[in-house]
Protein backbone atom coordinates (compact mmCIF):
# COMPACT_ATOMS: atom_id res chain seq x y z
CA UNK A 1 0.00 0.00 0.00
CA UNK A 2 2.84 2.36 1.11
CA UNK A 3 4.71 1.44 -2.15
CA UNK A 4 1.58 2.12 -4.28
CA UNK A 5 1.10 5.28 -2.69
CA UNK A 6 4.74 6.51 -3.07
CA UNK A 7 4.45 5.40 -6.98
CA UNK A 8 1.35 7.48 -7.25
CA UNK A 9 2.89 10.81 -5.71
CA UNK A 10 6.23 10.36 -7.80
CA UNK A 11 4.26 10.26 -10.81
CA UNK A 12 2.56 12.82 -10.00
CA UNK A 13 5.64 14.63 -9.31
CA UNK A 14 6.66 13.61 -12.73
CA UNK A 15 3.64 15.10 -14.49
CA UNK A 16 3.76 17.89 -12.81
CA UNK A 17 7.28 18.31 -13.32
CA UNK A 18 7.30 17.43 -17.11
CA UNK A 19 4.36 19.00 -18.57
CA UNK A 20 5.10 22.62 -18.11
CA UNK A 21 6.67 25.03 -20.55
CA UNK A 22 8.27 27.73 -19.21
CA UNK A 23 9.35 30.91 -21.19
CA UNK A 24 11.96 33.34 -19.36
CA UNK A 25 11.99 36.90 -21.73
CA UNK A 26 14.99 37.88 -19.25
CA UNK A 27 15.62 41.72 -18.58
CA UNK A 28 18.41 42.42 -20.91
CA UNK A 29 18.29 46.42 -20.81
CA UNK A 30 18.73 47.44 -24.68
CA UNK A 31 18.57 43.49 -26.68
CA UNK A 32 16.89 40.38 -26.50
CA UNK A 33 17.22 37.31 -24.54
CA UNK A 34 15.16 34.29 -24.26
CA UNK A 35 15.72 30.98 -22.24
CA UNK A 36 13.07 28.33 -22.52
CA UNK A 37 12.90 25.47 -20.56
CA UNK A 38 10.57 22.48 -22.47
CA UNK A 39 8.05 19.89 -20.97
CA UNK A 40 10.85 17.20 -21.04
CA UNK A 41 13.36 19.11 -19.46
CA UNK A 42 15.44 20.63 -22.56
CA UNK A 43 17.23 24.20 -22.54
CA UNK A 44 17.01 26.61 -26.01
CA UNK A 45 18.70 30.04 -25.39
CA UNK A 46 17.53 32.58 -27.94
CA UNK A 47 20.20 35.62 -27.90
CA UNK A 48 21.80 36.79 -24.63
CA UNK A 49 21.82 40.58 -25.41
CA UNK A 50 24.43 42.91 -25.37
CA UNK A 51 28.46 41.78 -24.15
CA UNK A 52 27.99 43.20 -21.12
CA UNK A 53 24.68 41.03 -20.25
CA UNK A 54 26.52 37.84 -20.77
CA UNK A 55 27.37 37.56 -17.28
CA UNK A 56 23.61 38.66 -16.44
CA UNK A 57 22.02 35.88 -18.49
CA UNK A 58 24.90 32.93 -17.20
CA UNK A 59 23.97 33.78 -13.92
CA UNK A 60 20.18 33.62 -14.52
CA UNK A 61 20.95 30.10 -16.05
CA UNK A 62 23.08 29.03 -13.29
CA UNK A 63 20.70 29.96 -10.86
CA UNK A 64 18.12 28.20 -11.83
CA UNK A 65 20.44 24.68 -12.14
CA UNK A 66 20.94 25.00 -15.79
CA UNK A 67 24.13 23.57 -17.15
CA UNK A 68 23.60 22.32 -20.60
CA UNK A 69 22.00 24.16 -23.45
CA UNK A 70 20.47 21.75 -25.66
CA UNK A 71 19.82 24.36 -28.48
CA UNK A 72 21.27 27.75 -28.94
CA UNK A 73 19.97 30.43 -31.27
CA UNK A 74 21.57 33.66 -31.93
CA UNK A 75 19.11 35.56 -34.14
CA UNK A 76 20.86 37.86 -35.85
CA UNK A 77 24.77 39.25 -36.06
CA UNK A 78 23.41 42.54 -34.16
CA UNK A 79 25.35 43.13 -30.55
CA UNK A 80 22.26 43.67 -28.97
CA UNK A 81 21.57 39.80 -29.39
CA UNK A 82 24.54 38.11 -29.85
CA UNK A 83 27.85 40.03 -27.74
CA UNK A 84 26.15 38.21 -24.36
CA UNK A 85 26.51 34.83 -26.48
CA UNK A 86 30.06 34.67 -26.56
CA UNK A 87 30.49 34.34 -22.69
CA UNK A 88 27.37 32.15 -22.27
CA UNK A 89 29.06 29.90 -25.24
CA UNK A 90 32.15 29.83 -23.32
CA UNK A 91 30.77 29.05 -19.97
CA UNK A 92 27.82 26.55 -20.29
CA UNK A 93 28.13 22.98 -22.44
CA UNK A 94 25.90 23.71 -25.77
CA UNK A 95 24.61 21.01 -27.67
CA UNK A 96 23.58 22.28 -31.09
CA UNK A 97 23.95 26.13 -32.46
CA UNK A 98 21.46 27.95 -34.93
CA UNK A 99 22.26 30.82 -36.59
CA UNK A 100 21.38 32.26 -40.32
CA UNK A 101 23.49 32.26 -42.66
CA UNK A 102 24.68 35.61 -42.98
CA UNK A 103 27.83 37.46 -42.11
CA UNK A 104 28.77 40.57 -40.29
CA UNK A 105 32.06 42.31 -40.36
CA UNK A 106 32.52 43.30 -36.70
CA UNK A 107 34.96 42.08 -34.39
CA UNK A 108 31.65 40.43 -32.02
CA UNK A 109 31.09 38.55 -34.74
CA UNK A 110 34.19 37.31 -35.00
CA UNK A 111 34.42 36.67 -31.45
CA UNK A 112 31.15 34.33 -31.68
CA UNK A 113 32.52 32.34 -34.45
CA UNK A 114 35.80 31.85 -32.68
CA UNK A 115 33.87 31.18 -29.14
CA UNK A 116 31.89 28.22 -31.11
CA UNK A 117 34.68 27.02 -33.19
CA UNK A 118 36.75 26.93 -29.49
CA UNK A 119 34.24 24.74 -27.96
CA UNK A 120 34.24 22.44 -31.43
CA UNK A 121 30.84 23.07 -32.60
CA UNK A 122 29.63 23.39 -36.07
CA UNK A 123 26.49 25.60 -36.65
CA UNK A 124 23.12 25.25 -38.48
CA UNK A 125 21.33 27.02 -40.69
CA UNK A 126 18.32 28.74 -39.44
CA UNK A 127 15.84 29.52 -41.85
CA UNK A 128 12.38 28.68 -42.61
CA UNK A 129 11.00 24.77 -42.52
CA UNK A 130 14.07 23.90 -40.43
CA UNK A 131 12.63 21.93 -37.50
CA UNK A 132 14.56 21.92 -34.23
CA UNK A 133 14.28 18.35 -32.78
CA UNK A 134 12.90 19.42 -29.24
CA UNK A 135 10.98 16.72 -27.33
CA UNK A 136 7.25 17.29 -26.52
CA UNK A 137 6.55 19.71 -28.59
CA UNK A 138 6.83 22.07 -32.31
CA UNK A 139 9.83 24.08 -32.75
CA UNK A 140 10.42 25.62 -36.03
CA UNK A 141 11.90 28.18 -37.71
CA UNK A 142 10.05 30.06 -40.82
CA UNK A 143 12.14 33.07 -41.25
CA UNK A 144 14.69 33.53 -43.33
CA UNK A 145 13.51 32.49 -46.76
CA UNK A 146 15.90 33.55 -48.51
CA UNK A 147 19.32 35.61 -48.62
CA UNK A 148 18.49 38.66 -50.32
CA UNK A 149 17.30 40.99 -47.19
CA UNK A 150 17.64 44.74 -47.01
CA UNK A 151 19.25 44.40 -43.89
CA UNK A 152 20.74 41.89 -41.11
CA UNK A 153 17.46 42.80 -38.78
CA UNK A 154 15.73 40.75 -41.45
CA UNK A 155 17.77 37.99 -41.82
CA UNK A 156 16.42 37.05 -38.27
CA UNK A 157 15.93 33.46 -37.19
CA UNK A 158 11.71 33.69 -36.51
CA UNK A 159 11.30 30.67 -34.18
CA UNK A 160 7.60 29.50 -33.94
CA UNK A 161 6.70 27.04 -30.94
CA UNK A 162 3.69 24.87 -30.43
CA UNK A 163 3.08 23.15 -27.35
CA UNK A 164 -0.28 21.71 -27.86
CA UNK A 165 -3.05 24.42 -28.27
CA UNK A 166 -0.74 27.45 -27.33
CA UNK A 167 1.46 28.67 -29.79
CA UNK A 168 4.58 31.18 -29.36
CA UNK A 169 6.52 33.42 -31.83
CA UNK A 170 9.67 35.09 -31.21
CA UNK A 171 10.41 37.52 -33.80
CA UNK A 172 14.17 38.39 -33.18
CA UNK A 173 14.11 41.89 -34.91
CA UNK A 174 12.76 41.37 -38.12
CA UNK A 175 10.16 43.70 -39.66
CA UNK A 176 7.54 44.25 -41.59
CA UNK A 177 9.18 42.97 -45.27
CA UNK A 178 9.56 39.81 -43.36
CA UNK A 179 5.98 39.83 -41.65
CA UNK A 180 4.52 40.05 -45.01
CA UNK A 181 6.36 36.86 -46.07
CA UNK A 182 5.06 35.18 -43.32
CA UNK A 183 1.76 35.77 -43.47
CA UNK A 184 2.56 34.86 -47.03
CA UNK A 185 4.07 31.43 -46.22
CA UNK A 186 1.62 30.47 -43.00
CA UNK A 187 -1.73 32.48 -44.20
CA UNK A 188 -3.43 30.31 -41.10
CA UNK A 189 -0.88 31.31 -38.43
CA UNK A 190 -2.35 32.13 -35.11
CA UNK A 191 -0.23 32.66 -31.94
CA UNK A 192 -0.95 33.39 -28.21
CA UNK A 193 2.12 34.92 -27.00
CA UNK A 194 4.22 37.21 -29.33
CA UNK A 195 7.97 38.21 -28.88
CA UNK A 196 7.42 41.27 -30.66
CA UNK A 197 9.76 42.06 -33.73
CA UNK A 198 12.61 44.86 -33.15
CA UNK A 199 12.27 45.70 -29.58
CA UNK A 200 8.73 47.43 -30.55
CA UNK A 201 9.86 49.52 -33.25
CA UNK A 202 7.55 51.09 -35.77
CA UNK A 203 9.63 48.88 -38.51
CA UNK A 204 7.66 45.62 -36.88
CA UNK A 205 4.48 44.82 -35.68
CA UNK A 206 2.51 45.87 -38.86
CA UNK A 207 -1.62 46.08 -38.93
CA UNK A 208 -1.47 43.50 -41.48
CA UNK A 209 0.00 41.28 -39.30
CA UNK A 210 -1.03 41.79 -35.88
CA UNK A 211 -4.51 41.47 -36.91
CA UNK A 212 -4.02 38.48 -38.74
CA UNK A 213 -1.68 36.16 -36.39
CA UNK A 214 -3.60 38.20 -33.09
CA UNK A 215 -1.97 37.49 -30.69
CA UNK A 216 -3.17 37.61 -27.11
CA UNK A 217 0.20 38.90 -25.36
CA UNK A 218 2.56 40.76 -26.93
CA UNK A 219 6.16 40.70 -25.17
CA UNK A 220 8.53 43.85 -25.95
CA UNK A 221 11.88 43.84 -25.10
CA UNK A 222 13.99 46.90 -24.77
CA UNK A 223 15.95 48.85 -22.19
CA UNK A 224 14.42 51.31 -19.67
CA UNK A 225 14.73 54.87 -20.90
CA UNK A 226 16.49 53.72 -24.43
CA UNK A 227 17.45 56.83 -26.52
CA UNK A 228 16.04 54.96 -29.77
CA UNK A 229 12.26 55.46 -28.11
CA UNK A 230 11.43 51.84 -28.20
CA UNK A 231 8.78 51.09 -27.63
CA UNK A 232 7.48 53.24 -30.77
CA UNK A 233 4.13 54.93 -30.27
CA UNK A 234 2.38 53.34 -33.78
CA UNK A 235 3.54 49.88 -32.53
CA UNK A 236 2.06 50.08 -28.80
CA UNK A 237 -1.31 51.92 -30.76
CA UNK A 238 -1.65 48.88 -33.28
CA UNK A 239 -1.51 45.96 -30.52
CA UNK A 240 -3.82 48.05 -28.15
CA UNK A 241 -6.22 48.50 -31.07
CA UNK A 242 -5.69 44.75 -31.79
CA UNK A 243 -6.94 43.83 -28.15
CA UNK A 244 -3.25 42.92 -27.16
CA UNK A 245 -2.30 42.81 -23.92
CA UNK A 246 1.19 44.41 -23.94
CA UNK A 247 3.95 43.56 -21.14
CA UNK A 248 7.56 45.06 -21.07
CA UNK A 249 10.90 43.97 -20.10
CA UNK A 250 11.53 48.00 -19.54
CA UNK A 251 8.47 48.93 -17.45
CA UNK A 252 8.42 44.58 -16.29
CA UNK A 253 11.64 43.39 -15.80
CA UNK A 254 12.08 40.01 -16.47
CA UNK A 255 8.72 38.14 -17.90
CA UNK A 256 7.85 34.42 -17.38
CA UNK A 257 5.29 32.66 -18.83
CA UNK A 258 3.98 29.07 -18.32
CA UNK A 259 1.96 26.66 -20.34
CA UNK A 260 0.72 23.31 -19.90
CA UNK A 261 -0.47 23.38 -23.58
CA UNK A 262 -4.24 24.64 -23.15
CA UNK A 263 -3.62 27.62 -20.78
CA UNK A 264 -1.11 29.83 -19.92
CA UNK A 265 0.12 32.32 -16.80
CA UNK A 266 2.31 35.01 -17.06
CA UNK A 267 4.29 36.69 -14.13
CA UNK A 268 6.82 39.70 -14.23
CA UNK A 269 9.88 41.07 -11.92
CA UNK A 270 7.77 44.11 -11.60
CA UNK A 271 4.01 44.38 -11.82
CA UNK A 272 3.58 48.01 -13.01
CA UNK A 273 2.03 48.44 -16.56
CA UNK A 274 2.64 52.58 -16.31
CA UNK A 275 6.04 54.31 -16.46
CA UNK A 276 6.55 55.09 -12.73
CA UNK A 277 8.14 58.81 -11.78
CA UNK A 278 12.11 58.13 -12.03
CA UNK A 279 13.69 60.03 -8.98
CA UNK A 280 16.27 62.55 -9.66
CA UNK A 281 19.50 60.73 -10.21
CA UNK A 282 22.30 60.90 -7.44
CA UNK A 283 25.15 62.57 -9.40
CA UNK A 284 26.94 64.57 -6.43
CA UNK A 285 29.15 61.74 -5.45
CA UNK A 286 29.71 59.80 -8.05
CA UNK A 287 32.93 60.42 -10.48
CA UNK A 288 32.62 59.52 -14.17
CA UNK A 289 35.68 58.45 -16.40
CA UNK A 290 35.34 59.58 -20.22
CA UNK A 291 37.51 58.45 -23.07
CA UNK A 292 39.24 60.76 -24.45
CA UNK A 293 39.40 58.97 -27.89
CA UNK A 294 35.84 58.23 -27.96
CA UNK A 295 34.29 60.73 -26.41
CA UNK A 296 32.00 58.76 -23.94
CA UNK A 297 32.19 58.68 -20.83
CA UNK A 298 31.25 56.12 -18.12
CA UNK A 299 30.32 55.15 -14.39
CA UNK A 300 33.35 53.63 -12.95
CA UNK A 301 31.73 50.22 -12.59
CA UNK A 302 31.35 50.05 -16.60
CA UNK A 303 32.73 47.01 -18.03
CA UNK A 304 34.15 48.65 -20.99
CA UNK A 305 36.53 51.77 -18.91
CA UNK A 306 38.60 52.99 -21.50
CA UNK A 307 42.68 51.95 -21.10
CA UNK A 308 44.13 54.08 -18.58
CA UNK A 309 45.71 56.45 -21.02
CA UNK A 310 43.51 57.16 -22.61
CA UNK A 311 40.94 58.43 -19.72
CA UNK A 312 39.17 61.65 -18.33
CA UNK A 313 37.73 61.86 -14.78
CA UNK A 314 34.45 64.15 -14.34
CA UNK A 315 32.62 64.77 -11.09
CA UNK A 316 29.27 65.12 -12.87
CA UNK A 317 27.32 63.90 -15.86
CA UNK A 318 27.02 67.40 -16.37
CA UNK A 319 30.28 68.08 -16.39
CA UNK A 320 30.96 65.29 -18.85
CA UNK A 321 28.09 66.64 -21.34
CA UNK A 322 29.26 70.01 -21.37
CA UNK A 323 32.83 69.10 -22.03
CA UNK A 324 31.42 67.29 -25.10
CA UNK A 325 31.29 63.90 -24.00
CA UNK A 326 28.25 61.01 -24.70
CA UNK A 327 26.98 58.76 -21.91
CA UNK A 328 28.17 55.21 -22.70
CA UNK A 329 25.17 53.19 -23.80
CA UNK A 330 26.05 50.46 -21.93
CA UNK A 331 25.92 51.74 -18.47
CA UNK A 332 24.02 54.55 -19.21
CA UNK A 333 25.54 56.97 -16.82
CA UNK B 1 38.35 70.30 -21.90
CA UNK B 2 39.05 72.76 -24.55
CA UNK B 3 37.35 72.21 -28.18
CA UNK B 4 40.52 70.46 -29.64
CA UNK B 5 40.66 68.72 -32.85
CA UNK B 6 39.09 65.02 -32.48
CA UNK B 7 41.58 62.29 -32.43
CA UNK B 8 41.69 59.97 -35.50
CA UNK B 9 39.14 56.96 -34.77
CA UNK B 10 38.09 53.78 -36.73
CA UNK B 11 35.65 51.30 -36.06
CA UNK B 12 32.95 48.95 -37.62
CA UNK B 13 29.01 49.88 -38.41
CA UNK B 14 27.31 47.60 -36.10
CA UNK B 15 23.82 48.76 -37.26
CA UNK B 16 22.02 51.61 -37.33
CA UNK B 17 18.99 52.87 -34.79
CA UNK B 18 16.46 55.63 -35.59
CA UNK B 19 19.18 58.82 -35.56
CA UNK B 20 21.95 56.90 -34.40
CA UNK B 21 24.58 54.53 -36.19
CA UNK B 22 26.11 52.21 -33.30
CA UNK B 23 29.49 51.89 -34.24
CA UNK B 24 31.55 49.09 -32.65
CA UNK B 25 35.44 50.53 -31.82
CA UNK B 26 37.94 47.82 -30.31
CA UNK B 27 40.42 49.04 -27.98
CA UNK B 28 44.04 47.61 -27.34
CA UNK B 29 45.35 47.96 -24.25
CA UNK B 30 48.77 45.43 -24.56
CA UNK B 31 47.06 42.02 -24.97
CA UNK B 32 43.92 42.52 -24.03
CA UNK B 33 41.20 43.58 -26.91
CA UNK B 34 38.02 45.37 -25.58
CA UNK B 35 35.28 46.63 -27.37
CA UNK B 36 33.01 49.76 -27.04
CA UNK B 37 30.07 51.05 -28.71
CA UNK B 38 29.55 54.22 -30.07
CA UNK B 39 25.86 55.68 -30.78
CA UNK B 40 26.67 58.67 -33.15
CA UNK B 41 23.77 60.82 -34.30
CA UNK B 42 23.24 60.14 -38.38
CA UNK B 43 24.24 63.55 -39.22
CA UNK B 44 27.79 62.98 -37.86
CA UNK B 45 27.75 59.85 -40.45
CA UNK B 46 27.94 60.35 -44.51
CA UNK B 47 25.17 59.08 -46.50
CA UNK B 48 27.10 56.26 -47.94
CA UNK B 49 27.95 54.13 -44.78
CA UNK B 50 25.94 51.06 -44.31
CA UNK B 51 25.77 48.46 -42.32
CA UNK B 52 28.76 46.55 -42.04
CA UNK B 53 31.07 49.43 -43.55
CA UNK B 54 34.39 49.76 -41.98
CA UNK B 55 34.61 53.95 -41.01
CA UNK B 56 36.86 56.76 -39.54
CA UNK B 57 36.37 60.15 -38.26
CA UNK B 58 38.06 62.77 -38.73
CA UNK B 59 37.18 66.52 -37.95
CA UNK B 60 34.09 66.56 -40.36
CA UNK B 61 32.21 63.31 -39.17
CA UNK B 62 32.49 59.99 -39.88
CA UNK B 63 33.73 58.46 -42.85
CA UNK B 64 34.27 55.13 -45.45
CA UNK B 65 37.16 53.51 -45.19
CA UNK B 66 38.77 52.97 -48.00
CA UNK B 67 39.74 48.82 -47.88
CA UNK B 68 42.36 48.38 -45.46
CA UNK B 69 44.26 45.60 -44.89
CA UNK B 70 42.78 45.07 -41.55
CA UNK B 71 39.22 45.21 -42.85
CA UNK B 72 39.80 42.68 -45.94
CA UNK B 73 41.78 40.38 -42.90
CA UNK B 74 39.01 41.10 -40.96
CA UNK B 75 36.09 39.83 -43.65
CA UNK B 76 38.13 36.71 -44.66
CA UNK B 77 38.96 35.76 -41.85
CA UNK B 78 34.75 35.58 -40.89
CA UNK B 79 34.05 34.40 -44.59
CA UNK B 80 36.70 31.02 -43.93
CA UNK B 81 35.19 30.76 -40.27
CA UNK B 82 31.38 30.59 -41.83
CA UNK B 83 32.80 27.76 -44.20
CA UNK B 84 34.40 26.37 -41.37
CA UNK B 85 31.54 26.25 -38.84
CA UNK B 86 28.81 25.97 -41.30
CA UNK B 87 27.17 22.37 -41.16
CA UNK B 88 24.72 23.18 -44.34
Amino acid sequence: MKRLLSTILLLLLATLLFSTLTVHYLDVGQGDSILIQTPYGETILIDAGDWNQGSVVSRYLRDRGIEVLDYLIATHPHADHIGGLIEVIRTFEVEKVYMPRVAHTTATYRELLLAIQAKGLGIHSAKNGVILPVKGLEAYFISPSHDGYSGLNNHSAVLCLEYDGITLLFMGDAEEEVEHEILNNYPGLSVDILKAGHHGSRTSSGESFISSISPKIAIIMCGEGNRYGHPHQPTLDTLAKNGVQILRTDLNGTIVVQTDGETFSVSAEKRTQTPTVQPEPVTEAMEYIGNINTKVFHVPTCSFLPAKHNRIFFSSREEAIKAGYRPCGRCNP
Amino acid sequence: MNQQAQEPLRGTVDRFEEDFAIIEIVQTDGSIESVEFLSVPREEVDSDVKEGSFVYRDDSGWHVESDSKESQDRKKEIKSLMDDLFLD
